[in-house]
């Protein structure tokens, strides 16, 4: 039974970091209307970043870690977007395409950045709280804190603020926006820049529980993809449930079947449910009746 | 040549070509020579990187020998992602899976090493069969879903054990020995790899390369749903191309097994497949020489940096890429576009044959019936669509008219299979369609075009309009690519651009895009034809001669539904009017009867339904049925 | 359930003095395609101009031209003595024009309230005046009032023309302009929508109802103008026994005298 609530901990623990880079992936996808495929080295910047700053600047304080990561990883988001995806905003699938190119110079820069495979940065706190037998490090909470704030954050930023409510406006009908002369290429700017920022704070809170790979991005990126396109990519909705669903399978699957295999299971299931998906969701008429789910559409082009 | 870029065709319209340039002709007269200063850098980059690495590096021909394997993997890349652009992530996941095929049949197994080579590519034919689902994904889905397939095999291979040589690598795969011959230098391989480049190239050029299938793939690659819209199987086409692209991964996979005697899962990995990905866009989305310089640039890039920053190839080539994307989105590679002009054209072009005289295309055909038995189209609390039930003549042409929010498209739509009925019937020419897909249904014999333009912008007018005659062909059986043409070439005589055939559907204007459209239309030989709103941005004149073809297209016997709103031209064209009101049935009968009909007049302008007096303010209309939109309408 | 239009009595809100919107051969278009063919007209304070035509006839896009979506080619379009070509929408919106866009132009997710809070500060209205427009539109429709909180996709769609029309009212504009409020309603609520752009004019304001039904739109109306492929073919008084059917019918009907 410990032994549950111990495999359990670490899950929310993992899920707490899909459910923030899941959000990440939203940002960008609403917004921008592309998906970010460097999103990964964006995230494991955060702990490269962070790592260097106490190797080599010795800095170590967390309220000034965090902003510093914050900034400069929503810098290089900034840059991305403003300077290398943004003027390709109609060129179909070009956009695609560049996020690859900078994935691979970011993931250049984790590499030269990161004395050896794995980094591990100092936890904030040491120590840890042993409720019930089940041992929770004080970095674990921190993780699960700062998941819970930033979403809730994010909430707050879309419900509350007017930036962030004439964001919702221009993804929930872009012709309207267009014709109110809301500032749409900018809103994509701040989408991709904060999502940046985001991703890198999650690897900063998570890195020093267990050390990261500096080429690990990749990997937990697609997986938060997984939990966030559980309910429809875009849609914020499920992304908690979505999250502990990818991290209880691959948790539950390496402590009670076979740590190796469970990564395999997980991209397995991933792409079953992707291709399930796309078919039901598909809609249009190359499927015969069957097989296809209606979804209610509230986009009309009624003539 | 536009990118794979929107569907849109927004251009300005260059000069016509001069008026009588012969059929045939094959210098096409040449606008004003401009310095050709794209072709020029890129020949010059070329030239130079090129320099570079063989500056560079320690053994130019090994160099060459790796860069002609991994060629044999870009081209089917290029296939797939620039061909048919299927954006594909996980090709250097099948070229280790084509290594330990090769590998554990020449090794582990001690079979022949052709064998063994053939063993790969039939390991990387399968691998991509056994992943081909993941095409039903597109764009962005479907990269991250290749993605995930390339994570997959690494992890697979990292950690399963009956992966041969799991923990080492395969190591002692013996070369390869073709006839007694060993081939175990690198000029040796290079020599093999490149007759087998040129060999594959050729092969592929021919298969996909030229006629119906090349339009079959460039249709597929700008604009999937029109080429479904003709009939065309294009799930299975994607599928036929990946397992292609697979295929030659798994030769190269081989290859490459051969050639370094060692097989690990080292150098395979997602950034390898990135790497490969971005390779085919340096070096020329689409061409396969553009994939070959690809495979150039992509191995090139170990040593070009020197040997000190042999380390950041892959950050060089993110780099490459988004300079290459933004300034030379065509790629790298010099085409003959970039010099046209400077280079006389030598390539042995078969003439044109000449236009069918006898414009088979306009054959009569049997014209099919349309009966709609209380056609229902639901949003969610919106009805556009309500209960329409109704026979169209065969063989008549029909128009479907009513004011903005009538439901005229969404009925249209339906019986063209883009949208499915919430309730009631659809029979087609007898048969019950209202579960048939697309299609299927095109191939009953059913032409569309749409509000929009749809022409595929790769594809130069003539090919454009032969995309048509593919469709017709299924049903009919083979016709040689000549009498194609021949046909094509009639058809658009038909529509009045018999000159412009060879022109570059940019150049034409909006009108003209449209009646290469209709001749698209009249070469598919459609029972049925379907016609949305298309006098739509044209001017008078060009409405006038529109009519025209509409009314040869008619000629064929064929019945003929279309969608207007501009009532003048409604009148000189339709036999038979459909008016739709609110997503009712109003009036079907003949143009004449139904323009006259009070009632009809009246829900065009608005009058109130009781009578022709419109000084009903304030008066309570109890005979309408409250019909009040539960969504809003916005226009995407 | 009836959804009432009616205004709270109030004081033309708009001074008298004479700022009329002036059309003058107004050119636009799309890409290669010209739709408007030199359009002028003239639309003075306190009236309500219907704008009709067929489809095609480039009444959506006039509406755009004037707001400041689609670039003009030619001429000029003038309030009071006010140059609005060149402008961008929210200077435009800011010196007086408001729009109620085809389909409305709303944000089906967001509330009623976040609907009208994101227009007005695209108008770039401060806090203070962002609250008072909102205060107007309540006002002017306590549907409103009574909707704030909920999501536009679940209100009705008369309830949704009438947020529509009163995020327009945000900046008190002098010029109202309606893209064919009628689609989707049914004819009881449009009556309403018809009732209240007369309100609207009678407090002064300058309002063009750009419908395709629009007879019944001719009763409040004080003018009607007719366009046929992009040109203005009839402009007079609304005066319904100087419109008959038969005439406007034709009109949309036969391709006409002009070429």
């Amino acid at each position: 039974m410990i032994d549950f609530l111990q495999t359990t901990e670490g899950i929310i623990t993992a899920a707490s970091v899909y459910l923030l880079v899941g959000l990440s992936w939203n940002l960008v996808f609403n917004a921008c209307g592309y998906l970010n495929l460097a999103l990964g080295q964006y995230y494991i910047l955060g702990a490269i970043f962070s790592y260097k700053l106490e190797s080599s600047w010795g800095i170590h304080s967390p309220f000034l870690l965090a902003p510093m990561i914050a900034i400069s990883v929503g810098f290089l988001g900034f840059i991305s977007e403003r300077f290398m995806l943004r003027p390709l905003k109609d060129r179909g699938l070009s956009p695609l395409i560049v996020t690859i190119g900078i994935n691979l110079m970011l993931l250049q820069l984790a590499k030269s950045l990161s004395p050896g495979l794995v980094i591990r940065p100092d936890t904030f706190v040491n120590g840890q709280i042993s409720p019930g037998g089940v041992h929770i490090a004080y970095q674990e909470l921190i993780v699960w804190g700062t998941a819970i704030v930033l979403t809730a954050a994010l909430f707050l930023f879309f419900r509350r603020t007017d930036l962030g409510r004439s964001m919702r406006a221009s993804v929930d009908n872009r012709r309207a926006a267009d014709t109110l002369g809301l500032k749409v290429a900018t809103y994509a700017t701040v989408a991709f820049t904060v999502s940046a920022a985001i991703a890198a704070i999650a690897a900063f809170v998570v890195a020093p529980t267990q050390g990261s790979a500096y080429n690990s991005g990749d990997l937990i990126a697609i997986k938060a993809f997984m939990a966030v396109s559980i309910v429809g990519i875009g849609r914020n909705g499920g992304a908690v449930f979505g999250a502990l669903l990818v991290a209880g399978a691959q948790g539950y699957i390496a402590r009670y079947v076979n740590a190796d295999v469970s990564d395999i299971i997980v991209l397995i299931g991933f792409l079953v449910v992707l291709y399930v998906y796309v078919v039901r969701s598909s809609g249009d008429t190359l499927l015969p009746r069957w097989l296809r789910v209606r979804k209610p559409s509230t986009a009309v082009e009624a003539t | 040549m536009p990118e794979g870029g929107p569907h849109t065709l927004a251009g300005t319209p260059e000069v016509d070509a001069p008026a009588g340039a012969a059929l045939d002709s094959r210098v096409e007269a040449a606008p004003a020579r401009r310095i050709p200063v794209a072709g020029l850098v890129r020949t010059v980059a070329v030239v130079v990187f090129v320099y570079f690495a063989w500056y560079q590096s320690f053994d130019f021909i090994s160099l060459l020998s790796l860069a002609a394997i991994w060629a044999v993997a870009t081209v089917g890349l290029g296939l797939v992602l620039g061909a048919a652009g299927q954006i594909s992530l996980c090709q250097a996941s099948f070229v280790l899976v084509g290594a330990y095929f090769y590998g554990t049949m020449a090794k582990q197994w001690s079979g022949p090493t052709l064998l063994a080579l053939l063993f790969a590519c039939v390991g990387g034919a399968a691998v991509a069969l056994l992943t081909s689902p993941v095409l039903r994904a597109r764009g962005y889905y479907l990269a991250i879903a290749t993605m995930a397939v390339s994570l997959l095999t690494d992890r697979i291979v990292t950690t399963e054990s009956w992966i041969p040589g799991r923990n080492t690598g395969l190591i002692g795969v013996p070369p390869l020995k073709i006839a007694g011959i060993h081939i175990n230098t690198p000029s040796g391989y290079l020599a093999f790899s490149a007759i087998l480049l040129v060999v594959i190239i050729a092969v592929l050029h021919q298969r996909y390369g030229r006629g119906h299938m090349r339009r079959a793939i460039q249709a597929l690659h700008h604009d999937e749903e029109l080429l479904a819209g003709f009939g065309g199987n294009s799930a299975a086409l994607k599928r036929q191309v990946f397992i292609v692209g697979g295929l030659l991964a798994g030769l190269a996979g081989g290859l490459y097994a051969g050639d370094f005697g060692y097989v690990s899962d080292n150098g395979f990995g997602l950034q390898e497949s990135f790497a490969l990905a971005l390779a085919v866009f340096i070096g020329g989305n689409g061409r396969f020489l553009g994939a070959v310089l690809g495979a150039f640039v992509y191995e090139a890039s170990f040593t070009i940096l020197g040997n000190s920053l042999s380390d950041y190839r892959f950050a060089f080539l993110g780099a490459v890429v988004v300079l290459t994307v933004h300034f030379f989105p065509r790629g790298l590679m010099p085409s003959r576009e970039d010099f046209k002009g400077w280079i006389p054209d030598l390539r042995r072009r078969k003439p044109l044959p000449a236009a069918d005289r006898e414009h088979h295309e306009l054959d009569p055909v049997e014209p099919l019936s349309v009966r709609l038995r209380g056609l229902t189209k639901c949003y969610g609390a919106l009805t556009a669509v309500d209960g329409v039930t109704l026979n169209v003549t065969p063989g008549s042409l029909t128009a479907l008219i009513g004011p903005n929010g009538a439901g005229k498209t969404t009925m249209l739509d339906m019986i063209a299979a883009e949208q499915w009925a919430t309730d009631g019937q659809i029979e087609i020419g007898g048969k019950d369609v209202t579960t048939m897909g697309r299609v299927k249904r095109a191939r009953l014999g059913i032409a569309r075009t749409y509000q929009r333009l749809r022409l595929v912008p790769s594809l130069n007018v003539l090919d454009n309009v032969l995309i048509g005659v593919d469709q017709s062909i299924r049903r009919t059986g083979r016709m040689k690519e000549q009498e194609r043409k021949a046909r094509a070439e009639a058809a658009l005589i038909d529509v009045g651009l018999a000159d412009r055939h060879d022109a570059d559907v940019n150049t034409l204007t909006f009108g003209q895009r449209r009646l290469v459209e209709m001749a698209r239309a009249i070469m598919s030989r459609p029972s049925l034809v379907l016609l949305d709103e298309p006098s739509s941005g044209l001017n008078d004149a060009e409405t006038a001669d529109f009519a025209g073809v509409i009314r040869r297209l008619h000629s064929t016997g064929c019945t003929i539904i279309l969608v207007e709103h501009n009532l003048p031209f409604v009148r000189s064209l339709a036999e038979d009017v459909i008016a739709l009101d609110r997503g009712k049935l109003l009036a079907h009968g003949s143009t004449e009867e139904v323009f006259a009909s009070a009632e009809f007049q009246r829900s065009y302008v608005g009058a109130a339904e009781d009578g022709p007096d419109p000084s009903g303010h304030g008066r309570r209309d109890e005979a309408h049925p409250d019909q009040d939109a539960g969504l809003d309408a916005p226009r995407r | 359930m009836s959804e009432t239009a009616a205004m709270n009595g109030s004081a033309p809100k708009v001074a008298t003095t004479d700022i009329g919107l002036e059309v003058q051969a107004l050119v636009a278009g799309y890409g290669e395609l010209t739709v408007l063919r030199e359009v002028s007209f003239a639309v003075a304070p306190g009236q309500l101009a219907v704008l009709a035509g067929p489809n095609g006839a480039g009444k959506s896009t006039l509406l755009a031209t004037i707001m400041g979506t689609v670039k003009p080619r030619g001429g000029s379009v003038k309030l009071g003595a006010e140059e609005l070509l060149g402008k961008p929408v929210w200077e435009r919106t800011k010196l007086g024009l408001g729009l109620v866009p085809e389909g409305r132009g709303l944000f089906p997710s967001l509330t009623v309230w976040e609907n009208l809070r994101v227009a007005a500060k695209a108008a770039r209205l401060r806090g203070d005046e962002a609250e008072e427009g909102i205060e107007r539109a309540v006002q002017a429709f306590p549907i409103i009032g009574e909707r704030l909180t909920q999501k536009v996709a679940s209100l009705s769609g008369g309830e949704q023309q009438m947020v529509a029309v009163g995020r327009a009212l945000l900046t008190d504009p002098r010029v109202m302009l309606l893209d064919e409020p009628s689609m989707g309603l049914a004819p009881i609520i449009w009556r309403q929508v018809l009732e209240t752009c007369r309100t609207l004019a009678d407090e002064g304001r300058i309002v063009l109802l750009v419908e395709q039904r629009v007879m019944e739109a001719l009763e409040p109306a004080d003018r009607c103008i007719v366009m046929q492929q992009g040109r203005v073919v009839r402009d007079g008084p609304a005066d319904s026994t100087a419109v008959s059917l038969p005439e406007l019918a034709s009109s949309y009907f036969d391709s006409g005298s002009q070429g």
